[in-house]
């Protein structure tokens, strides 16, 4: 058989073209000092490290994104459990109903969180009504608080999904040989169920994790002055102020994070099984 | 029992989470009031602002027009792409693999600005050409994602079967794969679209000044104070979606009656 | 030179030699099996003669046309897979007519030979079902019409019975056999089930490591195996590790030696050989008779129904003995002192 392989250059050449290529491109330009006439320089690095504000920043940003997986972890592992294992009934449907807001805009999920957080909101009303909160406004719009929530509430059916599929994939007689040697339903769970669905935990955080370090638009409409992020901050380079290689630099070094955490991401995953 | 009533209750709360947010917003679109307060007052004066704001409309026609020209070019770039895929023997197979799914692991804030440095580079202006392959860049890895389960659940051997009868690899493709591989074909296009349809970040970097997408109108309106058109735009866009994605589902469901067993 | 002519046939994927020279002849009408165990290249070899694959070297010849340098499609080779390979959106009626469309027939034509082609496999009235409303042994009767409909120079069938379940197999089995024996066909089949091979055969090519061991027909594969892995890999047997001395004295590779059947060893005087003998061929005596035999003692009995097998320590070694159940006697048992014997017209003298 021959190779074919015209039906794959086109496509490949494509991502190469534009893909690959473009991030080169933005490499040498992160090494471009400003001005008139530009010549190679490292001062857009120097200025990224020796600025305590940008490590701050990065920080920020690297810790926003864990905070947002670990908590689609945790309210994110329940509810693929159930969804496998607890209930028999109506599976597709909740699966269903888990996807479509993941493909509706994220725009309009994230901006949806104002109506809803915002003081004098609906939210604030709700929880007045039940004496949960006094006169006193809500306040959790435009802080660090409101960004995790629209994160998570962004990606949580990454998370959930991978988790069910690892969970739905286990052969349930491998539970029932747990609960044949005594082993209790903690026990089961500690020992058995937990460790076999790792995998799904893994991608799942690297579903989460990676695409939280790159956003900009849920810190811009929910986080306020307090949301900026490293994406934020690149918005500013380029829409702003107009330091695009400066903006390149930082850029660069987000995508050195994301792929070093997919790096160490993907390590425990091999680890396992 | 009490475990399936705990699970259904927690179903129940993660739902209200995913989509209470949506539905505030669905209300308020058909609250009277400018500023989203209450009490509720039922009023589609939202929907009449709407069908008068030329900006926005022109704005959705853009990116209704982004949308169907990525997911056309996505449709016809994965298929080649997996058939090439599922079939071949090649040693270059694992590096085209992760290639396609590129796009999927950069942040596109990353491969937005990326791709405005190389218009830069190349002393361009920004053009439609370029946004457009960004957006069928970013929307490929989908397509492929939805072809590729349909191709490796069908059994490649009807292809060889199809060659001992006497058909050439032409009529084989039309008249075995095509068939077989066209429901996934029209799922995949219809999610390109969507994902076009919604992307705001590559818009954003790439369109030429003086244009703009429904993303960017609505971004803008958020950021400089809400408006409560866009309420009723996102209304419109949220009901528009969960369609396509409904349909989505049921045209690949409906496509895996195809298989033996 | 025969009807389906493969000259030195060779292939290797990545380094890896599946097949090294085969060579095969076989006459027109001929149903021949190509057996072994996985890995053996017997559906590379398959897969080169339909075109699938495109050989490093050697020739392919059906009825005196060199093929080998022909697509697929134009070799107008029927084909049965394993799972079918059924197309999924199509009718029986249309899957059956595909063929003939590539052949340009005329509707009316077309019409006429799938009605045939139906009534062949007893499959008429299912015209309109889709491939997923039959049953297995109903998709593997389409998958042979459509295969034989469009009168092919050559039928293979790759394990194409393997899916089915063993009673239904067996009633495919005699079908497939009668439908070839009417059409004439020549036909080549893959199996790793000896027992098949041995039922639909004229002739059974035994392959491994990527050659052809030895072919010939059930009967004297099964008889006359030409080596050991012949031996085991159809049907069981025993073997005897040693020497031919003098007297019809066999010196075993541990020191023991027992007396051969009555026969002529001149042949083999003094060499190192490898007695084999089928376990059924072997008689088993409570008293000692008169002709060479060997004495032992019952390990072991497990129990099939119409037979029993036993598991016999003698000369240091387990030999396997295979008796028919009778009414009569007292049946052994374990621990019972035996004696065994065979007739030399049963044994194989190999070598390898």
């Amino acid at each position: 058989m021959n190779k074919k392989f015209w039906l794959v250059s086109p496509p490949v050449l494509l991502l190469i073209a534009f893909c690959v290529i473009p991030l080169f491109i933005m490499v040498y330009f992160s090494f471009l000092s400003d001005g008139a006439d530009p010549h190679l320089t490292l001062s857009n690095y120097l200025d990224f490290f020796q600025k305590g504000f940008y490590l701050k920043l990065t920080w920020k940003t690297i810790s926003t994104s864990l905070i947002v997986t670990i908590i689609c972890i945790l309210i994110g592992y329940p509810m693929a459990y159930i969804m496998a294992k607890v209930i028999n009934s109506g599976k597709t449907i909740i699966l269903i109903a888990i996807i479509i807001p993941f493909w509706t805009s994220q725009l309009v999920r994230a901006y949806s969180w104002q109506n809803l957080l915002r003081d004098g909101g609906i939210l604030e009303m709700i929880l007045r009504k039940f004496h949960l909160i006094g006169s006193e406004p809500l306040g959790i719009l435009f802080t660090q608080t409101a960004v995790i929530i629209a994160l998570v509430h962004i990606f949580f059916p990454y998370m959930v999904i991978t988790i069910y599929m690892s969970l739905e994939k286990m052969d349930h007689s491998i539970i029932e040989a747990s609960k044949s040697l005594n082993a209790g339903p903690f026990t089961t769970f500690w020992r058995i169920i937990l460790p076999l669905s790792k995998p799904g935990i893994i991608s799942g955080s690297i579903l989460v994790f990676v695409p939280s370090l790159g956003v900009f638009v849920e810190p811009r409409i929910l986080g306020g002055t307090k949301g900026s992020v490293i994406g934020t901050v690149i918005e500013d380079q380029f829409f702003e102020i107009y330091g695009w290689n400066f903006g390149a630099a930082i850029a660069f070094i987000l995508l050195m994070i994301v792929l070093i955490s997919i790096a160490i991401l993907s390590k425990f995953a091999k680890e396992e099984v | 029992m009490i475990k399936k009533g705990f699970g259904w209750l927690y179903t129940g709360i993660i739902f209200i989470f995913l989509y209470a947010p949506i539905a505030v917003l669905m209300l308020m679109s058909f609250n009277k009031s400018q500023y989203n307060s209450l009490p509720f007052q039922f009023s589609t004066r939202w929907y009449k602002d709407l069908a008068n704001d030329q900006t926005l409309i022109d704005a959705s026609l853009t990116s209704i027009y982004i949308a169907a020209v990525t997911a056309i070019f996505c449709v016809i770039l994965a298929t080649m792409l997996m058939l090439w895929i599922v079939q071949t023997k090649s040693k270059w197979k694992k590096w085209i693999d992760s290639l396609v799914i590129l796009p999927l692991t950069i942040p596109w804030l990353i491969l937005g600005l990326a791709l405005l440095l190389l218009l830069n580079f190349l002393k361009l202006d920004k053009n439609y050409f370029v946004l457009l392959i960004g957006h069928i860049i970013v929307s490929l890895p989908y397509t492929v994602m939805v072809i590729k389960a349909r191709l490796q659940s069908l059994d490649l051997t009807i292809n060889e079967a199809s060659a001992s009868l006497g058909a050439n690899e032409w009529t084989t493709f039309r008249k075995i794969t095509l068939p077989l591989l066209f429901p996934a074909m029209l799922a995949g296009g219809f999610l390109a679209f969507v994902i076009s349809f919604d992307n705001f970040i590559l818009s954003y970097f790439l369109i030429p000044s003086g244009h703009s997408t429904l993303p960017i109108e609505i971004y803008s309106s958020i950021k400089f104070g809400f408006t409560p058109v866009i309420n009723a735009v996102s209304t419109i866009i949220l009901a528009g979606t969960t369609i396509v994605i409904l349909f989505i589902i049921m045209v690949m469901k409906a496509s895996l009656k195809y298989l033996f067993k | 030179m025969g009807y389906l002519a493969i000259k030195n046939l060779s292939k290797s994927f990545q380094n890896n030699k599946v097949l090294d020279r085969i060579n095969l002849d076989i006459e027109k009408g001929t149903f021949l099996s190509l057996l072994g165990p996985s890995g053996c290249g017997k559906t590379t070899t398959l897969r080169l003669i339909a075109g699938f694959e495109r050989q490093d070297e050697g020739t392919i010849n059906i009825g005196g046309n060199m093929i080998d340098r022909l697509p697929p499609y134009k070799r107008n080779i029927g084909l049965v897979f394993q799972n079918y390979a059924l197309f999924p959106h199509m009718t029986v009626s249309q899957n059956i007519a595909y063929g003939l469309e590539q052949r340009n027939f005329t509707k009316g034509e077309i019409k006429k030979e799938v009605s045939k082609a139906l009534e062949m496999v007893q499959l008429t009235g299912y015209e309109n079902r889709k491939p997923r409303q039959l049953s297995g042994g109903q998709q593997q009767r389409v998958a042979l019409a459509r295969a034989l409909v469009i009168k092919p120079s050559l039928l293979l069938l790759d394990e194409s019975l393997s899916a089915l379940d063993k009673k239904l197999r067996v009633d495919m089995q005699i079908e497939l056999r009668q439908i070839q024996k009417n059409i004439g066909i020549t036909t080549l089949f893959v199996t790793h089930d000896q027992e098949e091979a041995m039922t639909l055969s004229d002739q059974i090519a035994v392959m491994k490591d990527g050659k052809i061991i030895q072919i010939d027909t059930p009967q004297k594969i099964y008889e006359k195996p030409i080596n050991t892995f012949v031996a085991s890999f159809i049907g069981q047997s025993n073997f005897f590790y040693g020497k031919i001395k003098d007297h019809l004295q066999f010196e075993l590779q541990n020191g023991q030696s027992f007396l051969l059947p009555h026969g002529d060893y001149s042949l083999n005087k003094g060499q190192d050989c490898i007695i084999s003998i089928r376990p059924e061929k072997i008689r088993m005596d409570r008293n000692r008779p008169s002709h060479p035999h060997i004495q032992g003692k019952v390990k072991f009995i497990t129990y099939v129904g119409n037979l029993s097998m036993y598991l016999i320590e003698a000369l240091g070694l387990e030999i396997r003995v295979q008796n028919q159940n009778h009414n009569d006697g007292v049946p052994f048992e374990i621990n019972d002192e035996i004696f065994l014997s065979w007739d030399s017209g049963n044994q194989s003298i190999l070598f390898e």
